[in-house]
């Protein structure tokens, strides 16, 4: 590559697009429907925040599921299987963890009631530390772009409050001594103490009330407001586990709420490294083009993994249900695997394209578009 | 001829024959060894064995104690986790009387039927704890007590209410077949979580570093491994549930952070 003159330094942009659109996507939607049922059941009594989720939070999770849930765990397999170098670079993520999966999955379906539970269980439990980790993720990169200087202590408060709030609603979930159905799998309840729920919250709080002293000092030495979005996954991630987890009606959508979060920052990336792979001039034209692509690919890659795949799983003669709850356990635990090691913002392959900003793409700005990643 | 028959008049009851295996009932108070008799009433001890090995009796209790007379084991309560399919299926089945001359004393093993059809036994048994000679014949004896007679007194010796009903939940924590190797997917498990962590540890230094990400996906093979094994026999642990649920739960917690490290991008 022909040497260029360095553009002047710049502070990254602090939005991936724009500031309503991050602010929807990272936490402001899971945030504003909670504000909305909460103000509902004040105004219209608690019909909306009943015991179980009712028909309408199931139908529209499930239709947007098509469009959002299941793109994003595609968009995880693309982004490791579409080029030689990706694979190249994971060999054993690539292949010898789906061939792992492909042996549970068949002993989950040739002992329905002696593996098929724990392997739902496993999923079950490591979910929730995902969504953890991926917030932890989101928090640094915004923090970076705002300038936040995360040392060893700010990020010990902030993982410590994220992974507590994780903790303590699995914890208080595995208390007990009964079982909980799980597309028609009786998951039994490790039965944990119920102390270690009661110190896990107050650990999620001292650690909660650590990361508010950090920010606040920060504000005064720095004399500027912390923007908040750097502190937005910490909250959405509060309010999906803790008061949102005892609403159905509103904990349907946390998933899908993740998914949204994921989809944003991965589209970012694709845009960033297609636009220098292909040395192309990113146009408006351009991301939109490339974005439309990425979606229907991820859309298709989605129902592939969640809808057909269940049903060939079925067809061998298993109970539809079962098989889509073993499949979907299967397709997630390969997720977590995927992301856990694709998405290291030590590696400044992945660190570097996360500062792009959609709108600096679409206008052109060279040092964006060309910027070795 | 003679002879044969004074023989035949005088013979002292032989102990019957033996079943190779030993069955384990893990009680609250103790294990209690169980020898089956496979010649006077095989089908009860094939379905007994059966019943042992699909872990019907986990975590189900004994629901009367009447001493000098009988502990009987409860079904009808509440169990610990609930019947798979398996085992529901098995426990419908219902198995013909296998009446002998063996004596209702105290250690026989004795299967429990409903009081109008001989024909009704299946998974309910009891444990004599004394003298019982109206059982004689009416009801099917596969097997005795030979190991835990101070369980026995121990199980014996517990306070009971109105119905012989123990004031405290007299658990049967596990029921195993001696021997049989039961705990070999924990050993597997552990050994593989233990080998795939030396190779971790070791890889880039020692090892190659391939090594590493080999070393982790044998961990999180053993540890799924383990934890099926280890899971159901946890929730029916008892008083020591708690504890080994924790650890358990710590131990996922430990087991994604280091999934985390499962690869780095070669370069």
């Amino acid at each position: 590559m022909e040497a260029v003159a360095a553009p002047p330094k710049q502070p990254p942009p602090l939005y991936f697009v724009n500031r309503y659109v991050d602010w929807g996507v990272i936490g402001g939607v899971s945030l504003l429907m909670f504000l909305v049922l909460q103000s509902l059941f004040w105004t219209k009594g608690p019909s909306l925040l009943v015991t179980t989720r009712q028909e309408w939070a199931w139908t529209i999770a499930a239709w947007l599921s098509w469009v959002v849930n299941w793109p994003h765990f595609s968009a995880t397999n693309y982004r490791l299987y579409h080029t030689k170098s990706n694979i190249a670079q994971y060999p054993f993520t690539a292949f010898v963890v789906p061939v792992l999966l492909v042996i549970a999955t068949w002993a989950a379906f040739a002992e329905p009631d002696g593996v098929a539970p724990y392997l739902a269980k496993l999923f079950i439990i490591w979910s929730p530390y995902h969504f953890s980790g991926q917030s932890v993720g989101i928090s640094l990169i915004y923090a970076r772009r705002a300038g936040f200087q995360v040392g060893k202590l700010e990020r010990l408060a902030l993982a410590g409050f994220i992974y507590g709030t994780y903790i303590m609603s699995t914890s208080y979930s595995e208390v007990g001594k009964d079982s909980y159905p799980y597309y028609g799998i009786q998951i039994p309840r490790l039965g944990i103490p119920e102390q270690f729920y009661t110190w896990s919250k107050i650990g999620m709080y001292a650690f909660g009330a650590l990361l508010l002293l950090l920010v606040i000092r920060w504000c005064i030495v720095k004399r500027r407001i912390l923007p908040p979005i750097v502190l937005l996954p910490a909250a959405a991630q509060f309010i999906w586990f803790i008061p949102g987890g005892t609403i159905p009606n509103f904990y349907e959508f946390v998933p899908m709420f993740h998914s949204l979060q994921y989809l944003l920052i991965a589209w970012s990336m694709q845009m960033k490294e297609r636009v220098d792979e292909s040395g192309a001039v990113p146009t408006g034209g351009f991301v939109f083009g490339e974005s439309a692509r990425w979606l229907v690919i991820n859309i298709a890659g989605g129902s592939i993994l969640f809808f057909f795949l269940p049903k060939i799983a079925a067809s061998a003669g298993s109970p539809p249900m079962f098989a889509e709850g073993v499949i979907l356990a299967s397709v997630q635990i390969h997720h977590f695997f995927v992301d856990g090691v694709i998405w290291k913002l030590k590696n400044p392959k992945v660190s570097s394209p996360l500062l792009v900003n959609i709108p600096d793409l679409m206008r052109g700005r060279p040092e964006l578009a060309r910027a070795p990643a | 001829m003679i002879p044969a028959l004074l023989a035949l008049l005088f013979a002292v009851p032989q102990e019957p024959v033996l079943h190779k295996s030993r069955v384990v009932l893990r009680t609250s108070k103790g294990d209690l060894v169980v020898a089956l008799y496979p010649e006077i009433a095989p089908r009860h001890v094939e379905h007994f064995l059966k019943l042992v090995r699909e872990e019907y009796y986990e975590g189900t209790r004994f629901g009367h104690v009447t001493k000098g007379f009988i502990l009987r084991h409860a079904g009808y309560v509440e169990r610990l986790r609930p019947l798979t399919k398996a085992q529901e299926d098995i426990g419908k089945i219902r198995l013909p009387a296998e009446f002998s001359l063996q004596h209702h004393v105290r250690g026989a093993v004795s299967m429990m039927r409903d009081t109008d059809d001989p024909d009704s036994g299946g998974v309910f048994f009891a444990i004599l704890l004394g003298d019982a000679p109206q059982m004689d014949g009416k009801y099917t004896i596969f097997g005795r007590v030979v190991s835990g007679m101070e369980v026995l007194d121990a199980l014996e010796a517990v306070e009971v209410g109105p119905g012989f009903i123990p004031k405290l939940p007299l658990n049967l924590h596990h029921a195993f077949i001696e021997g049989e190797i039961r705990d070999l997917p924990l050993f597997v498990g552990g050994a593989m979580i233990v080998l795939g962590l030396s190779a971790f540890l070791l890889s880039g230094r020692v090892l190659h570093r391939y090594a590493g990400s080999i070393g982790l996906a044998v961990v999180i093979s053993g540890f799924f491994i383990g934890f099926v094994a280890a899971t159901p026999r946890i929730v029916e642990a008892g008083e020591r549930r708690e504890t080994l649920a924790l650890i358990v739960f710590v131990s996922l917690l430990a087991l994604f952070k280091l999934m985390n490290k499962f690869e780095s991008p070669r370069a």
